[in-house]
């Protein structure tokens, strides 16, 4: 199995209309998987692409403060509660992203829970994400 | 799969809102419904058997989870370094 993976930095993530703060790195694992579509009589075999296993993992820090949208307490809480939500994923600018519905799992947040503690997350959509990007 | 992975210095067991000890060196792993901390170190003073009451402080936030610790713990009110399991249900996040 191959896996397109795409390690950003410049990036921007927003979970439920909001930009979730003190991101530091996005590896955005498209998770490309192959199925086979070899016909009758074929002498070699053919395979297509498909996109099922799409996840993000983020790494970042703390962002300290009561449960608000983009802040980290926020997401424990969504992770804590199995809140689903929208998001997007901007790469460098607004012209190319991902987007679509789903989950949060907090990976490893370390104490204290001040601004410099490390708060890794993982972003898992409910079916498939989508792409966009303007062509230049 | 959703859910935390956290951890901590020190957390508040207690007892119909009372406080009855502490552990310390907290991991706190799972989701509402279905939760599972760990502790390095133990204080308490108290009975802990059965249900009690634990605030897992996060900053400004806390877990407040409703659980069982897993083995027997010594009431003492000495410190014990000695590892703890705890698990549980009921979990508000606040």
């Amino acid at each position: 199995m191959a896996d397109g993976t795409i390690q950003t930095r410049n990036a921007s993530i927003y979970w439920n209309g909001a930009r979730v703060d003190k991101t530091r790195n996005f590896a955005i694992n498209l998770g490309s998987d192959w199925v086979e579509d070899t016909v009758h009589g074929s002498t070699t075999k053919s395979f297509a692409p498909t996109f099922s296993n799409f996840d993000c993992k983020v790494t970042g820090l703390y962002k300290t403060g009561a449960k608000a949208a983009g802040n980290t307490a926020q997401l424990i809480y969504d992770a804590l509660n199995q809140v689903s939500g929208y998001w997007s994923i901007y790469i460098g600018n607004a012209s190319q992203y991902f987007y679509g519905n789903g989950y949060v799992s907090i990976d490893n947040i370390g104490a204290p829970y001040t601004d410099f503690a490390p708060a890794d997350w993982t972003l898992k959509p409910i079916g498939s994400a989508a792409h966009y990007a303007i062509a230049n | 799969m959703t859910g935390v992975r956290l951890r901590g210095d020190a957390a508040r067991v207690l007892r119909d809102g009372r406080q009855i000890g502490n552990i310390y060196r907290w991991r706190f792993e799972g989701l509402a419904g279905d939760w599972e901390a760990q502790a390095i170190k133990y204080r308490i003073e108290e009975d802990a058997t059965g249900d009690i009451e634990l605030s897992f402080f996060l900053g400004q936030n806390e877990i407040h989870a409703v659980g069982q610790f897993m083995g027997d713990v010594l009431p003492d009110g000495v410190m014990h370094r000695e590892p703890v399991r705890l698990k549980g249900q009921e979990v508000e996040f606040r």
